[in-house]
């Protein structure tokens, strides 16, 4: 919630004042000319609609001095204010309420809650978190950056031995025991 | 979590206003630190707190059984109470199962939130209120309060300057033993119907027979 506060400046007031009266020189040069002439007897002319309109404007713009007050009449405004009956219904709407997902299921995995279309996020950590610790294995194995080998790289757990396929493999080495998601070959 | 006092600290509190310290005067030979009343040193307890606190009398043989009630709040959630209404709103009616798969899929900043008191809440549930099953649970009410705000200065152009508030909530919820209450069928343009003839059938003439 934000309410302005004017603080007083005079050289603001006086910026706005002049730019009102260049705006109402600018906007209504049809007014004054046709306020300058007297009206007496004329040929009956078909007037125009907002003749009588301009005429009063003219005459207040002239009689009142020109401020904030008169701009605001231009401008886009509430004319009253929305009672909280009305601003409920707008805001209690059914389009603005939180839709009911359907679209929810049990990872079959590891039970948590998962999206359909999304991976489970538990798996997820826990894929996350070992393909972090080979990498932490790659680094110590490298030494520094723009090492890496042109050949691929495979990974073996305890007890395990490379076999006849990873014969020019790069091999990473992991001091535990074979996770079950991650399967050999 | 609030605890309701002990019988000797109900007496205490009952006779708080008699402060016999302040009887005894100046003159008194009872040194004052020995006579010590019940202090609230700290928050005082709200009320959807105090409604874990009600004992009800034993239930007749024939009666059927009353389901187990269990409310839960957390207070001052740095979170707007009106954003934080349509989370509300979302899990009202819902099984609690149903209730933290929505929340956990939500994009909310209170989602969060709501989830740890709805699972603060079923723990409670199982460990102090006697309920067999936590997925037997369902939100009876869950409602949304408004915390203490601060108020703190925005500095516009021009040496205008705004005051904002910061906006903290507090969130309610019970939690009944049971499955969730059926929701309830959307009115037909028969039941309308309805309706309508029985007003019409209703109607009498005044002051007559």
């Amino acid at each position: 919630v934000l309410v302005l506060v004017r603080s007083p400046l005079p050289r603001l007031r006086a910026l706005l004042q002049r730019g009102w009266a260049r705006l109402e020189r600018g906007l209504l040069p049809g007014v004054f000319g046709s306020q300058s002439p007297p009206w007496g007897p004329a040929l009956a002319v078909q007037a125009p609609a907002f003749l009588p309109q301009a005429e009063s404007d003219a005459s207040k713009s002239s009689a009142e001095a020109p401020g904030l007050l008169e701009s605001i009449l231009w401008m886009a405004v509430p004319k009253k204010r929305r009672t909280i009956e009305v601003n409920r219904c707008r805001r209690r709407n059914a389009n603005k309420l939180i839709k009911v997902k359907t679209n929810v299921d049990v990872c079959p995995e590891c039970g948590n809650l998962k999206q359909k279309h999304v991976l489970c996020g538990y798996c997820y950590a826990k894929v996350r978190a070992e393909t972090q610790q080979i990498r932490m294995e790659i680094c110590k194995k490298e030494g520094g950056p723009f090492n890496a080998p042109t050949v691929e790289t495979v990974v073996l757990y305890d007890g395990e031995k490379p076999t006849e396929k990873d014969e020019g493999k790069r091999i990473i080495e992991r001091a535990r025991k074979r996770p079950s998601w991650f399967t050999q070959n | 979590l609030s605890v309701p006092p002990s019988g000797a600290a109900w007496a205490r509190g009952l006779l708080s206003w008699a402060r016999p310290d302040r009887w005894l005067g100046s003159c008194s030979p009872v040194p004052l630190q020995c006579i010590h009343t019940s202090t609230a040193a700290q928050q005082k307890i709200g009320k959807w707190e105090k409604k874990n606190w009600v004992v009800y009398p034993p239930q007749l043989p024939g009666e059927p059984r009353r389901p187990a009630e269990i409310y839960h709040c957390r207070r001052e959630i740095k979170y707007s109470r009106n954003k934080m209404w349509y989370l509300a709103k979302l899990i009202k009616g819902m099984s609690i199962d149903q209730a933290l798969a929505q929340l956990e899929f939500s994009d909310k900043k209170g989602a969060k939130v709501i989830k740890e008191v709805l699972l603060e809440a079923q723990d409670l549930a199982v460990r102090k209120h006697n309920v067999e099953f936590k997925s037997n649970l369902h939100i009876a009410q869950s409602v949304t309060g408004r915390g203490r705000y601060m108020r703190r200065i925005r500095y516009h152009a021009k040496g205008m300057f705004g005051i904002m508030k910061i906006p903290r909530c507090h969130y309610f919820v019970k939690l009944v033993e049971g499955p969730p209450p059926p929701p309830e069928p959307p009115r037909t343009g028969f039941d309308q119907a309805k309706e309508y003839v029985q007003q019409l059938r209703n109607r009498t003439i005044a002051h007559t027979l």
